[in-house]
């Protein structure tokens, strides 16, 4: 017998805890993640459009899906992709701070090994050679996980769950970036809006915003408890997106809330952040790509209109415009009052 | 008359019934189609020791994970004490191969969890906790952390944690298949003398046929199961009539054991062909 508790890491504990209250009848197992499954083709993005907004003619792009395109078809290189990113993180981050740790070697490494498989015709995914940046509450091998905090150091020696579907489908690990203190505010304090240096980033994935909106890779995997992808995304116009609770694994994450953490991606366009999040999530949801430049047509949209904090003036009057075009376009709107869905997850722990 | 036909009727209510459960499964790819189980119908009676024993593959945890309400039948009904399952719930506790305690709390503290999270006075949560500790025979080890106890000692906290919420049915999927020879024996012995002092109600799911026929009531082969063709289904009810605590040298242990053999052989290999 050895003393004393064993030191349980933070995702650890989050595992332990479900499956505990499993054993009790009181949670349902998340279903098992699956290894990810690439069917579709990577919209034609000749001639992206720089502010993602959909052309006449076709899908929506963006530089990530671009990138992407361009390197199937040999027009640039994973390296030059990445270099250009450290280029960006050299000109701004002393600035804005929002690495946390940076893998130029590891990661021009990795680059070049994906320019010798693209030119033997090798092609790991749909983000093959894609830089991207991961929040340091996110595991990455080899590397180590500070959550924004001095209080907390791990090295974890295997890589998240969503770090290792993005690298499987191809991409390139840039950088760890910065967070608000444990992921737990949504100022990321310590760092600065790319748009006015006295102002915050937004958080608590703020590095993941300033990293995205200035080049230092071209999308970045974050993540979303109480909006900590929504709101950096938002103040720094990039695009974020919170999916579905649970589908995207938080396996090798420090939790924040156990029943209400999301990985989420965040990206310049809606179409980069669609296929990052096609890669993250499991391989049996339909992709949200090949729905990211369809209109609205069939959709379902709703509007809160209790509970949810109001907001004033300017905001207010746009949101209404924005929920009446939406009603008096093609999509569906039942106008029926929107509830709080009752989820089976335990209540959060007290004190987080 | 109504009356006593009412009294019948809810004393003959079974612990467990599953009424002509299948269950399809999709592939990885999503491609095709997976018959994991079909066409199963099983009554559990209250205070029975029910084992499902069968191959690796024939839909023995499907089974028991539709029991526990992690996973909806594709067809047919699954309900206890007459209720239909609709999810998972405490009336059903589960013990895992791994354990799954709270490695955070001690073995006292484990125990109570359940009693603690149905909103039980303190003071009914501490006889609770002596109760099951002294039951599993862990009373030196109420403030220890599980990582400092070895995989049995752990095993028998899971058992005393689950059963101190007091469920219509414990679940058991192969629960002492990670501990050495010796250690799942007494394990075995134990379970067996808890069961019976406390006359719980058992779905246990083995591959031993020794371990089945050592705690039974009655043993249910199953075989099949998508690797071999056919989905899983029942092949064999045997009840088990021996007195506890059972002499696995006996010449009618082993008549019992040899009849499972051969059962599961045939079906084994059939496999093979
Ligand atoms: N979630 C699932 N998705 C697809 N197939 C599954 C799933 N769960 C179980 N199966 C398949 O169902 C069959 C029965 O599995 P299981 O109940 O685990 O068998 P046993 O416990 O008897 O070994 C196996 O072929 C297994 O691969
Ligand atoms: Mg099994």
């Amino acid at each position: 017998m050895t003393g004393g508790p064993r030191r349980i890491r933070g995702s650890q504990g989050r595992e332990a805890f479900t499956t505990a209250l499993v054993a009790l009848g009181d949670y349902l197992p998340q279903p098992p993640s699956r290894p990810p499954a690439f069917t579709y083709a990577l919209p034609d993005a000749a001639e992206p459009t720089r502010d993602g907004r959909r052309r006449a003619d076709g899908p929506l792009s963006g530089p990530l899906t671009a990138a992407a395109a361009d390197l199937r078809s040999g027009r640039i290189s994973s390296v030059e992709l990445v270099e250009q990113a450290l280029l960006a993180v050299e000109k701004f981050d002393g600035e804005l701070n929002a690495v946390a740790e940076l893998l130029a070697e590891s990661a021009r490494r990795d680059a070049s090994a994906c320019d010798v498989d693209a030119a033997a015709g090798r092609w790991r995914g749909p983000l093959h050679g894609i830089p991207l940046t991961v929040k340091d509450v996110i595991d990455v091998a080899g590397v180590p996980t500070r959550a924004g905090s001095e209080a907390y150091l791990d090295v974890p020696t295997v890589d998240a769950t969503a770090v290792a579907r993005a690298r499987s489908a191809g991409a390139v690990i840039l950088a760890k970036v910065t967070t608000h203190e444990f992921a737990l505010g949504v100022t990321s304090p310590q760092s600065r809006n790319p748009h006015d240096i006295l102002r915050i980033p937004g958080g608590s994935s703020g590095g993941s915003a300033i990293a995205v909106s200035t080049g230092m890779g071209l999308g970045s995997i974050g993540t979303d408890t109480r909006a900590s992808i929504r709101v950096p995304a938002a103040l720094s116009g990039t695009v974020g997106f919170k999916p579905t609770f649970g589908s995207v694994p938080t396996a090798g994450v420090v939790p924040l809330s156990w029943t209400m953490d999301h990985v989420a991606p965040m990206a310049s366009t809606v179409a980069d952040a669609a296929l990052l999040l096609d890669v993250l999530t499991a391989p049996d949801r339909p992709p949200v790509l090949d729905a990211a430049g369809a209109g609205v047509r069939g959709l379902r949209a709703a509007c809160p209109r209790r509970r949810s904090p109001a907001p004033s003036g300017r905001s207010r009057r746009r949101c209404t415009r924005h929920y009446a075009g939406l009603r008096s376009s093609d999509a569906s709107s039942p106008n029926a009052p929107v509830r709080p869905p009752r989820t089976s997850t335990p209540p959060t722990p007290p004190g987080w | 008359m109504q009356t006593a036909a009412r009294a019948m009727s809810i004393t003959a209510t079974p612990a467990v019934s599953l009424d002509g459960v299948g269950k399809v499964f999709r592939s990885a790819d999503g491609e095709k189609k997976v018959h994991a189980l079909d066409g199963i119908d099983l009554t559990i009676a209250e205070q029975e020791f029910l084992c499902l024993l069968g191959g690796s593959g024939c839909g023995k945890s499907t089974l028991l994970r539709m029991i526990a309400g992690f996973e909806t039948p594709t067809t047919g009904q699954v309900a206890v004490r007459g209720e239909p399952v609709r999810g998972p719930g405490p009336d059903r506790g589960v013990v895992f191969q791994d354990y799954g305690l709270f490695p955070w709390l001690t073995v006292a503290e484990n125990i109570g969890f359940g009693p603690r999270r149905r909103g039980l006075p303190g003071a009914d949560v501490d006889a609770a906790v002596q109760r099951f500790l002294s039951l599993v025979g862990l009373e030196r080890f109420a403030t220890t952390f599980p990582a400092q106890l070895s995989g049995g000692m752990q095993q028998r906290v899971a058992i005393a944690r689950v059963l101190a919420n007091d469920p219509a049915v414990l679940l058991m999927d192969e629960p002492f298949g990670a501990l050495d020879s010796l250690t799942r024996e007494t394990m075995q012995h134990e379970l067996q003398q808890i069961c019976d002092e406390l006359r719980t109600t058992v779905v246990f799911v083995t591959h031993s046929v020794e371990e089945a026929v050592y705690l039974a009531d009655r043993v249910v082969v199953m075989g099949g199961g998508p690797s071999v063709g056919t989905p899983g289904h029942v092949e064999l009810v045997l009840p088990v009539a021996l007195e506890h605590p059972r002499d696995i040298t006996s010449p009618e242990f082993n008549e019992l054991k040899r009849e499972l053999l051969a059962v599961i052989h045939g079906t084994s290999t059939a496999a093979l062909r």
